[in-house]
């Protein structure tokens, strides 16, 4: 990259790996490659975009963020914040785009590992990753970047079919509505026939006290 | 003198081929079951030929209507021969109308996969201990979106095209291949143009 090219990038890159590093534990063991990873990457990020090495320590930022537990949400406001930098070189919108797909990679890896409840989850996930995806891929489309709008194509398409076969034996969210006001215990008993599944109902309703549950709510059909 | 028992030289379809009938484990006596398939022939006539075409649009599904009873036996045996043949009966219904496929054993064929689409239990007066299913089952199949060829796992496929993506992102940040432009084989071995 040229100077004015990594004057535009580094920054970037700077921003993208900081709000990428505030969802991991700032100390302790848990999430210490991460910080490793991001405080290299982001103290030799002039470096590396002037040799144009980012790309490794860029991913494995990415990857160690993964298994330290981000959440596929966090990845996704990270990727907000990188779409929405105005860039004018064409370094800048370089790093900007790869920062944009790689965000799309860790997400599809971790919703490919997680697990859903219902298929309400499911349909929700789908519709949310739809719009950032479609962005993503005009971007490459326009850019005439036929190797990369190919792999985030058969990403989105690898990922959407993943849930669409999650979600068919998963169980529908239903409305309830009871004549009074009864305890988890007694509603999750006349529900499912099995009162032990009380703490599921109260977390999917968000019931402030378990003994006296609002009338009107959503539990599983199974 | 020979009758149907005795027919034929072994004598034994009986022991070799008769099993239980059950439907989902509720066991139950069968009176009579039908089987009904066939093609979905559709058949094509042309203006002035003698000769049609019949065109197979493939195999009808297969429908069982099955008569069934349960009745008192003289002792406790089992959970079908009972001195008290509402507990099969009720045993019986409650697996009809349970949600999904069942199971379906009948006498001398194999197990299948089938719905129940409809069933009507009867009982009359002048039969006590005694009452007759009228069921109508529909083979299960498969399900069009669930594809059974599949051996990949649909999140390994996530895995691997995610790989992709990211191979794909490191390879627009490294540097351009310096062979690009000199006709040479690249490193990935394309030529390059």
């Amino acid at each position: 990259m040229k100077r004015a090219d990594v004057n535009e990038a580094a920054p970037i890159i700077d921003r993208m790996l900081a709000l990428l590093i505030s969802f991991v534990p700032s100390k302790g063991p848990s999430g210490i490659n991460v910080r490793t990873a991001v405080g290299d990457t982001r103290a030799n990020a002039r470096v590396l975009c002037t040799n144009d090495a980012l790309g490794p320590s860029l991913d494995n930022c990415f990857v160690q963020a993964r298994l330290a537990g981000v959440t596929w949400p966090q990845i996704e406001a990270v990727r907000l914040q990188v779409d929405g930098e105005p860039v004018t070189t064409l370094g800048g919108a370089l790093v900007k785009n790869a920062g944009v797909r790689l965000c799309l990679a860790t997400i599809a890896e971790i919703i490919a590992a997680a697990t859903f409840v219902s298929r309400q989850d499911v349909d929700t996930t789908k519709a949310t990753l739809l719009p950032p995806f479609q962005d993503a891929e005009e971007i490459a489309a326009d850019e005439m970047d036929q190797a990369t709008f190919q792999s985030l194509i058969s990403l989105h398409g690898a990922l959407t079919n993943h849930l669409v076969q999650t979600a068919l034996p998963l169980p529908r969210m239903l409305q309830y509505q009871f004549y009074k006001v009864l305890p988890s215990l007694v509603m999750a008993y006349k529900l499912y026939d099995d009162a032990s599944r009380c703490d599921e109902l109260r977390a999917e309703n968000k019931i402030v006290h378990p003994a006296f549950c609002p009338l009107q709510g959503e539990a599983l059909s199974q | 003198m020979s009758d149907i028992w005795h027919v034929g030289p072994t004598n034994n379809w009986r022991n070799l081929h008769w099993l239980p009938a059950s439907y989902n484990g509720a066991r139950f006596h069968v009176e009579a079951s039908s089987r009904e398939s066939g093609r979905r022939i559709v058949e094509h006539e042309f203006p002035k030929k003698d000769i049609p075409y019949a065109e197979d649009m493939g195999r009808h599904a297969r429908e069982f209507t099955i008569r069934a009873y349960c009745i008192t036996y003289q002792r406790d045996d089992d959970d079908l021969f009972t001195i008290d043949y509402t507990v099969p009966r009720d045993a019986l219904m409650n697996a009809l109308e349970a949600e999904g496929p069942g199971v379906l054993q009948l006498n001398t064929q194999p197990s299948q996969e089938v719905v129940v689409t409809r069933y009507r239990m009867t009982e009359e007066e002048r039969f006590g201990g005694y009452c007759t299913f009228d069921i109508t089952f529909l083979e299960y199949g498969l399900d069009p979106l669930l594809d059974p060829n599949s051996s990949v796992l649909t999140s390994t496929a996530v895995a691997q095209a995610a790989q992709a993506l990211r191979d794909q992102v490191q390879r627009t940040l490294a540097p351009p291949d310096p062979s690009i432009g000199t006709g040479l084989p690249t490193s990935n071995g394309t030529t390059s143009i």
